[in-house]
């Protein structure tokens, strides 16, 4: 198919992949220039490939590109917009970034990180800090709520790099590896002077996550999602379920590499969308169905609100009995650190006791206290 | 760059391909040439088994030349990717000398020599005469800190030996680097790379493959077992079964003289591990399962 191509239409598409999220520089319009120069300028497939593996940095790049190239190459083909009253909304792809609207108005766009992150809540001063400590509720803009999203991703990635370093750290004091020893202290003649250690095998945390998904979590699930989400792909041997009447297993959703693919696979799956809530039943289906996956080494981490339709004794004894299976049991609650929220009488007398953490999930700032919480008991 | 036309060079390396066995979409092919031209290296993600590492192998064999692989996981470190001193043959060396009492002769120039340098992948690849192609396969597994360092190799293709100086490529290699996508590869790494994604084949061309990999198959077969494994594909597994999985399958199958048979739940059952990988997916397709797999299938 032919093309009506130009230079300038060229450096044009580059920007609006680059308005689009695409991380290119100029090295990139070059090599894209000189290859297209050096072959079939007018043939769409050709320019449409080559621009595609010079631009394309990850697999949602790469699934987005034809979508975004016709729409520039062909603005005559109407395209099919997504629909943003989607329930997904918080998985849709990036928007351009000309205009974002805060909670105190509209703001030019700016290619400052930090600025870019404080336009978000225009909640007045501390701007660079406002975003963390953002409730997720109030997050009324698509933009702002994505961009906290993704940041709730690369906090829970984080864990991983900060578990790193500490063991890299740890390593120093530990058993003297004799044959290490000898075969690195050759340059010195076979003389010992430079002792070399054993490096420990430490396995990586094996996290569980217990998701409520029930009607009540609805505000609170884009972030938590995210975060989860995050934990999943940064430790292979965790698991995650999602529970609201019942209990689904959904880690090989959630370590889908492709933003755009889990959501495909998630809105598949209506089954997992549900109003009530049991988290009793829920954790004692758990317990019962894949107790096995539970390690001494486990921290389950359960994610809810705490209304529960069943008895709060109920509750006691599961959490009792998963609590005696693991590590430790810790309960993010997007509720608790809100202003107004008390926390249940009986959740406090019964549950709260059995926690090893009760910990908010409300924000960012809420979530780093976990992730932090997470590296010290692993350490 | 390419004196030949581009349409002639995406049809010859398309066909090259094809001739050792790999059926290439004109999007991978672009990419190859693409990589070749740039002179940049090429980072391949995708699942597993759909055909990442063997295009490195399909493509050394095109250009007739090496093939050099370097398997990454945590804990590579630039001994085993780089290069290491000999040291038990230096010593042996000190050791002969002293007792030749040539002590005089030996200086340190002459311990740290070509002489006692082991090559790893890394260092082999670039001090080839022949262009060669070097598989970095798995680079998701390496650790953080030997990520950074491969960014100075496949930048300026030169590696800095403290007791030698820096060795720059004789040749520059093809460099193809393959991800799992276990971990985030730094932004650093992926800007240096054309890049391409390798998804599951489509029925049409994973049919091509089966005929092609297993020329003995009846077509009947190969139809059914394509169109049950796209089905599959589509369920909620741990572990998709790739291109690696569908080509064990038809092999079994042919092997166990099925050729002429339909594909029957009570086959698919039985043979069931040939393209399942974890404990949890053969609970989860049951013979009912695979039934309405089979049934929708056709």
């Amino acid at each position: 198919m032919n093309l009506q191509f130009s230079h300038e239409r060229l450096l044009g598409f580059m920007n609006h992949l680059r308005q689009q999220g695409y991380i290119l520089g100029i090295g990139e319009t070059i090599d894209a220039y000189k290859a297209i120069n050096q072959g079939l300028i007018h043939d769409e497939t050709y320019t449409r490939n080559t621009i595609r593996s010079l631009s394309c940095r990850d697999p949602d790049e790469w699934k987005r590109f034809d979508q975004l190239f016709d729409r520039y190459w062909h603005p005559e083909r109407n395209q099919q917009e997504p629909d943003q009253n989607n329930n997904f909304w918080f998985f849709k792809k990036k928007e351009p970034k000309k205009v974002q609207t805060g909670l105190s108005g509209t703001t030019e766009y700016t290619n400052h990180f930090t600025e870019e992150l404080s336009e978000f809540t225009g909640a007045g001063a501390g701007k660079q800090k406002s975003i963390s400590k953002a409730d997720f509720r109030f997050l009324n803009d698509r933009n702002a709520a994505r961009k906290i999203e993704s940041l709730a991703e690369q906090l829970a990635l984080m864990l991983r790099k900060k578990m790193k370093r500490r063991s890299i750290t740890a390593n120093r004091g530990n058993r003297i590896d004799i044959r290490k020893t000898l075969r690195g202290n050759m340059k010195y003649g076979g003389l010992p002077l430079k002792p070399l250690f054993a490096k420990k095998q430490r396995e990586e945390p094996h996290i569980i996550l217990l998701h409520d998904v029930s009607h009540s979590m609805a505000w609170n699930n884009p972030l938590l999602f995210r975060f989860t989400r995050g934990l999943v792909r940064a430790f292979r041997t965790s698991d995650a379920f999602v529970f609201h009447i019942r209990l689904f297993c959904v880690t090989s959703l959630f370590r889908e590499q492709s933003i755009a693919t889990m959501k495909d696979r998630l809105e598949e799956k209506n089954h997992l969308w549900m109003g009530g809530t049991c988290i009793a039943e829920s954790i004692d289906y758990f317990i019962s169905h894949y107790g096995k996956t539970i390690r001494p080494d486990s921290i389950v981490i359960i994610i809810s609100d705490g209304f529960d339709t069943n008895e709060i004794y109920y509750l006691n004894k599961v959490i009792s009995d998963l609590k005696g299976r693991c590590r430790q049991v810790l309960w993010l609650n997007p509720m608790l650190g809100r202003e107004g929220f008390n926390l249940d009488r009986d959740f406090e007398q019964h549950i709260v006791p059995v926690l090893d953490l009760l910990a908010p999930a409300h924000s960012l700032d809420a979530l780093k206290q976990t992730v932090r919480h997470i590296a010290r008991t692993c350490h | 760059m390419h004196d030949v036309p581009m349409e002639k060079s995406i049809d010859h390396l398309r066909s090259s391909l094809e001739k050792q066995g790999y059926i290439a979409e004109d999007t991978l092919v672009m990419t190859l040439l693409l990589m070749e031209q740039l002179k940049r290296p090429l980072l391949i993600e995708g699942e597993a088994g759909v055909g990442k590492t063997e295009i490195a192998k399909s493509l050394a064999a095109v250009h007739s030349c090496p093939l050099i692989r370097l398997q990454c996981y945590e804990g590579l470190d630039t001994n085993a990717a780089v290069y290491e001193w000999n040291y038990s043959h230096q010593l042996l060396s000190i050791k002969l000398q002293e007792s030749l009492d040539k002590m005089a002769n030996i200086d340190e120039s002459g311990i740290f020599s070509e002489k006692y340098l082991l090559e790893r992948p890394l260092l082999k690849a670039i001090r080839q005469d022949i262009r060669p192609v070097l598989l970095i396969d798995e680079v998701d597994r390496a650790d953080e800190a030997f990520e950074a360092y491969m960014l100075e190799l496949l930048s300026d293709f030169q590696i800095s030996i403290p007791e030698l100086g820096t060795i720059k490529a004789h040749t520059i290699p093809l460099v193809i680097l393959t991800s799992n996508g276990t971990r985030e590869l730094s932004d650093a790494l992926r800007r240096r790379c054309v890049y391409h994604y390798l998804d599951y084949p489509d029925a049409e061309k994973e049919l091509e493959i089966i005929r092609r990999k297993i020329p003995g198959i009846a077509s009947n077969l190969s139809r059914q077992i394509v169109n049950f494994v796209q089905k599959l594909r589509l369920t909620e597994l741990r572990k998709k079964p790739g291109v690696a999985e569908t080509l064990d399958w038809s092999a079994a199958l042919l092997g166990l003289n099925l050729e002429n048979q339909e594909l029957t739940s009570d086959i698919v059952y039985k043979t069931r591990s040939c393209l399942l990988k974890t404990q949890d997916d053969i609970l989860t397709l049951t013979e009912n399962n695979i039934r309405g797999l089979l049934k929708e299938s056709q």
